[in-house]
C-alpha cells in the first residue's frame, strides 16, 4: 500500500460577487473604448469623403455651391478659386494650401488617424481577455470549484553511468600532440644555441681582423688630428656625418656592434665627443657582418643538414627558415644618429686644449695648409700636424 | 475601556478611509488633467510637423476669436514650439504629483490595513470574554 499523497485544498481567493463587479467593470471600460473607436472611425470616413472632394475641385474652374448662413439657413453661392484652400492644421492655425497640397495633408491627418484606431483596437482585446478571465471565474466560483496542490518528491535515478571507450581517446591524442611540440621546442632550442655560437665565433673573427690592420701609433695621431679639427672648426655645419671646418673635411664614423655577445671592449677604436655624430653606411668597418644574408649563410647550411638527418617534413623546415629569417633580421643594426643633449662650450680658434700652450694664427695655417696637401697624397690615413710640421 | 478604545479606533478609520476617498479623487483629477495635456501636446506636435513642412513664403493664419490674422512662419513655429514646452512641463509636473499621491495613498492603505486588523484582534477578545 502507497501512502496517501500530502497535499492542500483551497477554495478560489474571492467571492462570486466581486468577480461579477470586476467583469462588469472590464465591461463598462470595452464600452468607452467602442464609443471612442467608433468617433475615430467617423472622423476617418469624413477624412476619405473630404479627400475625394478636395480631389475633384480643380477639374472645374467654378463650383456652384449652397453657401451655409448661420445654423438654419443657405444661400447660393459660387466657387470661384478652385485650387485654392485655406487648411486648419490644428491649434487654431490654418494656412493657404492647393488642392494636391491639401490631399496629401488630409492622408498624413488619415494616418494618424489609423494608427490611433489600430492602438484602440489592441487595449480593447487586452480588456476583452481581462473580461473572458473574470467571467470564467465567475462561473467557477459559482459551480464551487478548489484549487489542490499536492507535493511532488522526485525518483531517484539510479542508472550507473558508463564511461565509453571513445571519450579517451581525445586525451592521448592531445599527449601525443604536447610530445611533438616538445620535441619541436628542443630542436629549435638547438638551433638557436648553435646560431649564437656562429655568431659570437664571426664577431671574433671581425675582431681580429680589425686589431691586425691597424696601428698604434696611426691611433694616437687620429685621435689628435680630430681633436684639432674639432677645435678649429667648432662653428662648422654637419652634414650627413661629415663635419665641415672652412676648407678641412673630416669623416667621423662610429663602428656599429653587430650584436651584443662581444664583451670585451675595443682598444683601437678612438673615442670622439662632438656635437653631433652621424654614422654613414658607406663608411661602416664591418659590412660583412651587418650583411643578413653572410649572418643566415651558416645557419642555412646547418639547418639543411640537421632536416637531412631528422627527415623533417618540407613545411616544418620551412617554419624554422622563417622564425630564423625574422630572428636574424631584428639583430641587424643599422646606423644609429646620436645626439648630445648638452651643448659643449665654444672654444676660441688660437687656443689649444690646455691653457699652458698658445697657438699663433700663422702657425696654425701652415699646418692646415700642409694637412690638407698630406690628406689628398695619404686618404686612407690621417696625419698628424705635428708629424706635417717635421718635415 | 474597551469600548471607546474601539470607537476612536472606528473613527479613525473613517476619517483614514474619507482621506483615502479624497486622495483618489485628487488622483482622478490628476489622470483627466494629463489626459487633456497629452491630447493638446499631440495636437501641437501635428501642427508642428504641418508648420516644418511648409515654405517660407506660405501664409500662416492664427484664428483670434472671430478673425483670422496673418502670421509669420517663424512666429508661429516658435510659439507652437513654446507651447510644447509649457505643456510637456505641466506633464512632468503632474506625474510628480501623481507620484506624491500615490505614495500618500498606499500610506493611507497601510495604516487602515492595520487599524482594521487592531479592531478584529480587540473583537476577536471581546468575543472570547
Amino acid at each position: 500500500m502507497e501512502p496517501p499523497a500530502k497535499g492542500t485544498v483551497t477554495p478560489l481567493g474571492f467571492s462570486e460577487e466581486d468577480v461579477r463587479k470586476a467583469a462588469s467593470y472590464m465591461e463598462e471600460k470595452i464600452g468607452e473604448k467602442r464609443v471612442e473607436m467608433n468617433r475615430l472611425q467617423q472622423y476617418v470616413d469624413e477624412n476619405d469623403n473630404l479627400i475625394n472632394l478636395v480631389k475633384k475641385l480643380p477639374d472645374q474652374l467654378h463650383h456652384n455651391v449652397m453657401v451655409p448662413f448661420g445654423k438654419m439657413a443657405f444661400f447660393p453661392g459660387r466657387l470661384i478659386h478652385t485650387n485654392e484652400c485655406l487648411v486648419l492644421l490644428g491649434e487654431n492655425y490654418y494656412t493657404d494650401r492647393s488642392s494636391k497640397q491639401t490631399v496629401d495633408f488630409l492622408k498624413r491627418r488619415d494616418k494618424t488617424l489609423q494608427s490611433q484606431i489600430h492602438s484602440l483596437k489592441a487595449e480593447i482585446e487586452d480588456l476583452q481577455t481581462e473580461a473572458s478571465f473574470f467571467t470564467t471565474t465567475a462561473s467557477e466560483v459559482a459551480d464551487g470549484l478548489v484549487e489542490i496542490r499536492e507535493e511532488y518528491v522526485e525518483e531517484d535515478s539510479s542508472a550507473p553511468v558508463v564511461i565509453h571507450s571513445s571519450e579517451k581517446e581525445p586525451c592521448n591524442l592531445s599527449e601525443g600532440e604536447t610530445e611533438e611540440g616538445e620535441l619541436e621546442d628542443d630542436d629549435f632550442a638547438r638551433i638557436m644555441a648553435r646560431l649564437n655560437e656562429l655568431e659570437i665565433e664571426e664577431e671574433l673573427e671581425g675582431e681580429d681582423g680589425d686589431s691586425r690592420g691597424e696601428d698604434p701609433d696611426s691611433s694616437v695621431e687620429s685621435v689628435e688630428q680630430i681633436q684639432h679639427d674639432l677645435v678649429k672648426g667648432s662653428r662648422g655645419e654637419t652634414d650627413r656625418g661629415r663635419v665641415e671646418y672652412g676648407k678641412q673635411e673630416t669623416t667621423i664614423s662610429v663602428p656599429n656592434k653587430a650584436s651584443g655577445h662581444s664583451s670585451s671592449p675595443r682598444v683601437s677604436e678612438p673615442r670622439v665627443e662632438a656635437k653631433i655624430i652621424q654614422v654613414l653606411p658607406e663608411t661602416h668597418p664591418h659590412k660583412d657582418l651587418d650583411d643578413p644574408l653572410n649572418r643566415i649563410r651558416p645557419m642555412a647550411q646547418y639547418l639543411s643538414k640537421e632536416g637531412q638527418s631528422r627527415g623533417g617534413t618540407p613545411q616544418q623546415n620551412a617554419e624554422t627558415w622563417k622564425d630564423f629569417r625574422t630572428n636574424a633580421k631584428t639583430n641587424v643594426l643599422g646606423p644609429q644618429k646620436i645626439e648630445p643633449q648638452k651643448p659643449e662650450p665654444e672654444f676660441d680658434s688660437t687656443k689649444a686644449f690646455t691653457g699652458s700652450i698658445v697657438e699663433h694664427a700663422h702657425i696654425l695655417e701652415t699646418s692646415a695648409h700642409s694637412q690638407t696637401q698630406s690628406s689628398t697624397s695619404q686618404p686612407s690615413k690621417p696625419v698628424s700636424r705635428f708629424r706635417a710640421k717635421r718635415r | 475601556m474597551s469600548s471607546s478604545t474601539v470607537r476612536d479606533l472606528q473613527r479613525d478609520l473613517e476619517n483614514k478611509a474619507n482621506d483615502l476617498g479624497k486622495i483618489q479623487k485628487d488622483i482622478g483629477k490628476n489622470h483627466q488633467l494629463r489626459k487633456k495635456y497629452t491630447i493638446q501636446l499631440g495636437e501641437n506636435e501635428l501642427v508642428l510637423k504641418e508648420l516644418d513642412l511648409l515654405e517660407e513664403d506660405a501664409n500662416v493664419y492664427k484664428l483670434i476669436g472671430p478673425v483670422l490674422v496673418k502670421q509669420d512662419l517663424a512666429e508661429a513655429n516658435a510659439n507652437v514650439r513654446k507651447r510644447i514646452e509649457y505643456i510637456s512641463a505641466e506633464l512632468k509636473r503632474l506625474d510628480a504629483i501623481l507620484q506624491d499621491m500615490e505614495e500618500k495613498q498606499n500610506n493611507k492603505r497601510e495604516t487602515i490595513m492595520k487599524l482594521q486588523q487592531r479592531l478584529q484582534t480587540i473583537q476577536a477578545g471581546k468575543a472570547k470574554a
